[in-house]
């Protein structure tokens, strides 16, 4: 890495130091103005993500260091567990990141519960679905990678008292459209969710005595002159800027970019809508890399969700739309032009991609907002924007008739009249001719309502009964998934394939295993929790 | 005489479903009012059910207005991030959450029945305190 001499510029009414840097994608993170994302810590500037200059005494020195306390905490306790110290620094005030307020469910092809229950499963099947679940994005090396160690880390987990069980009703997410899917059993989630999962971790890292610093982001990666990470530069809230050695080497686990404005504008194919993730998944750690050289992976993709616009206590919010509304009968998305976009019981990712059409006879995002209509029937059984049947809310937009909530909402009302009419002949017949909704398997088993005797298709009901309700819908996502570029031993590669050596990343700081694709339910916990396993597996190993 | 109140809702609570209790309710404010003001003679003629204050310790103007924001909760309680501090012990702590520094009398009526916000979407095991302080 070298140094050409330092540039003054005014940010935002700051003098700050940028480094023109020569090397690999440091170029692409100067155009992006790594220099220039300040953040407000402690109501000190500082300047973020820049390599700084090596300490000439450490302040702590450890052998691992996790940054990010989501799915990369597992890294520390393994790290201990094979007799070197660890730490994890956490930039929020809270533990656990995303992690803790996901599903904490994890996707593990072949797992004991599956052997418990019988269902048949293998690593070939699972690895070819996975290739073709990923669509071009990932590599055989990362598939492998995941496939052969997620069994070892749900193991793991368990027995450091993770207690899951199989979600039931969760097919693989491509399941019916990609050979070797299952219908059941490789999602495993525990009945706490997320939160128990997390709480589990934190006992299992508390007993082992590692400590975590809550409110102390790193902030920039500590090189030496081989280029090799030696350790992080962190703000803690007690001592200020601080250096912290890591001699064995750094798990960058700072999830995604989601709430980096920036970074999603120049990476991401199109706008996305109130991100899920915590507020603090800023992309510090695929900065960081960056501006070390890292190369990066999969920046166009997100783990999308749908998400409904609802206000609650004055606040408007996206409050997400997996599938356990959207795709219950009698509930439909519509565009602008009152026209449906998409078979509204596919898994959410897939869901997501729909809303993408930028539309060249309107030079507009043909599908954004869209709107998700639904009628009396299906409010009496189903939730609606997270409000249970019988709640009425001024955001649900209720009318008497189509054509008010259409004028109420800025859609067509004609096309959407003439919509809800070919689906009311769709539901009646049991086919959805335009979006085969209800045709897949997957559709069908996960999201279709199996007790829906009086309907031809679980998915399909008709939109008849007055009044009508209807709420904006926006593509949203559960977190970004493109990052550094890393390897089957989560190490940090830069564009020319070369490992940077003491640097690792994980989760939604790393480009996802799974590319393009979600394979079923979990597959986002699992790449970071199996791929931080390898991490601290792969630095215990280092002489 | 605010304990008192809250004891008395807890009373009601456990016994009426939500309408009833909201007359009920009002019915004991009312006679709490008139009891209070005259028993404990404050100098002040309508109370705060949260803090028993007068009005002008939140509204300063003559006629009380709307208040925005959270400057005056603050003004007592420090920065948000402290009063998140005092609940950070609870799962979740409501004072951590993806709506950010969320006006706190969304939750804590000052002149309502506080309701726990978050509970209109997610389930959390979380109850208001009937009147804080
Ligand atoms: C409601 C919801 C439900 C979900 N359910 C599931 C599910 O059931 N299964 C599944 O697989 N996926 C699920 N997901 C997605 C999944 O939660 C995320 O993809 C995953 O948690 C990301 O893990 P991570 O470790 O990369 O990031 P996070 O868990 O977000 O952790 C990153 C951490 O790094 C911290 N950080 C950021 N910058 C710094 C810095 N500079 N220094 C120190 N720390 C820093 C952040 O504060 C954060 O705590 C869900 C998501 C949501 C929103």
């Amino acid at each position: 890495m070298e140094s050409k001499g330092v540039v003054k510029e005014n940010a935002g009414g700051i003098q700050v130091d940028r480094r023109t840097f020569v090397k690999g994608t440091a170029a692409v993170a100067m155009a992006l103005g790594v220099g220039g994302f300040l953040d407000n810590i402690f109501g000190q500037q500082v300047k973020a993500h820049e390599p700084a200059p090596r300490p000439t005494k450490w302040d702590e020195e450890f052998d691992v260091v996790v940054v990010g306390s989501g799915t990369g905490a597992l890294a520390a306790m393994v790290a201990k567990d094979a007799g070197f110290s660890a730490v994890i620094l956490e930039k929020a005030a809270t533990w656990g990141g995303t992690t803790a307020i996901s599903g904490g469910v994890l996707w593990v092809p072949n797992n004991y519960l599956m052997k418990e229950a019988g269902i048949e499963d293998s690593l070939e099947e699972a690895f070819e679905y996975m290739k073709k679940a990923s669509f071009g994005q990932s590599s055989d090396e990362l598939i492998h990678a995941y496939i052969d160690n997620a069994n070892p880390t749900l193991d793991y987990l368990v027995q450091n008292g993770h207690k899951p069980k199989i979600q039931v009703p969760y097919a693989d997410y491509y399941h019916g459209s990609i050979d070797h899917s299952r219908k059941l059993g490789r999602s495993v989630i525990p009945p706490g969710l997320g939160r128990e999962l997390m709480r589990t971790v934190r006992a299992a890292v508390d007993a082992r005595g590692i400590p975590v610093y809550l409110q102390t982001p790193a902030v920039s990666l500590i090189t030496d002159e081989s280029g090799a990470v030696v350790g992080v530069w962190a703000k803690s809230p007690a001592k200020g800027k601080i250096s912290i050695r890591a001699r064995r080497g750094v798990l960058l686990a700072t999830g995604g970019f989601d709430h980096n404005k920036e970074m999603r504008e120049h990476f991401l194919p199109g706008p996305v809508y109130y991100p899920s993730a915590v507020p603090t998944d800023t992309g510090d750690g695929i900065l960081m890399g960056m501006a070390i050289g890292a190369d990066l992976r999969n920046m166009n993709e997100v783990w999308g969700w749908p998400v409904k616009e609802i206000t609650i206590a004055g606040k408007k919010m996206g409050s997400f739309d997996g599938g356990g509304e959207r795709a219950k009968p009698g509930s439909i998305y519509v565009n602008r032009f009152g026209q449906r976009f998409c078979n509204e019981s596919a898994n959410y990712d897939a869901t997501t991609r729909n809303f993408y059409w930028w539309d060249n006879s309107i030079m507009d995002w043909r599908n954004i907002p869209a709107f998700c209509i639904v009628d009396s029937e299906y409010r009496k059984r189903y939730k609606f924007g997270r409000q249970k049947p019988g709640v009425e809310q001024p955001w649900m937009n209720r009318s008497d008739t189509l054509e008010e909530l259409a004028g109420k909402l800025g859609i067509d009302a004609e096309g959407l009249m003439a919509t809800v009419e070919r689906v009311n002949i769709f539901a009646e017949e049991g086919v959805d001719r335009d979006f085969h909704r209800g045709e897949k398997p997957f559709d069908r088993l996960t999201y279709g309502d199996s007790e829906r005797t009086d309907l031809k298709n679980p998915c399909l009901g008709p939109i008849k009964t007055p009044p009508f309700y209807g709420v904006r819908v926006y593509p949203g996502s559960l977190g970004t998934c493109g990052g550094l570029r890393i390897n089957g031993n989560s190490q940090v590669l830069t564009p020319y394939g070369k490992v940077i050596d003491g640097l690792y990343a994980a989760g939604n700081t790393a480009g996802s295993p799974a590319g393009a694709g979600y394979p079923g339910a979990g597959a986002t916990l699992g790449a970071g929790m199996i791929f931080a396993r390898i991490a601290a597996l792969h630095m215990a190993k280092k002489n | 005489m605010v304990f008192l109140f809250s004891e008395l809702i807890d009373y009601v609570d456990e016994r009426m479903d939500v309408e009833m209790k909201q007359v009920t309710a009002v019915i004991f404010l009312v006679s709490f009012l008139i009891w209070g003001t005259s028993a404990a003679q404050a100098q002040t003629t309508q109370k705060d059910l949260i803090h028993g204050l007068g009005c002008d310790s939140c509204h300063d103007t003559e006629v009380p207005q709307k208040l925005e924001g959270n400057g005056v909760c603050l003004s007592c309680h420090g920065s948000y991030s402290e009063v998140a501090g005092l609940t950070s012990k609870m799962e979740p702590n409501p004072h951590v959450s993806h709506l950010g520094e969320f006006d706190c009398v969304a939750c804590h009526k000052p002149h309502g029945e506080s309701e726990f916000v978050c509970n209109q979407c997610h389930e959390f095991e979380i109850k208001m305190p009937e009147a804080a302080n």
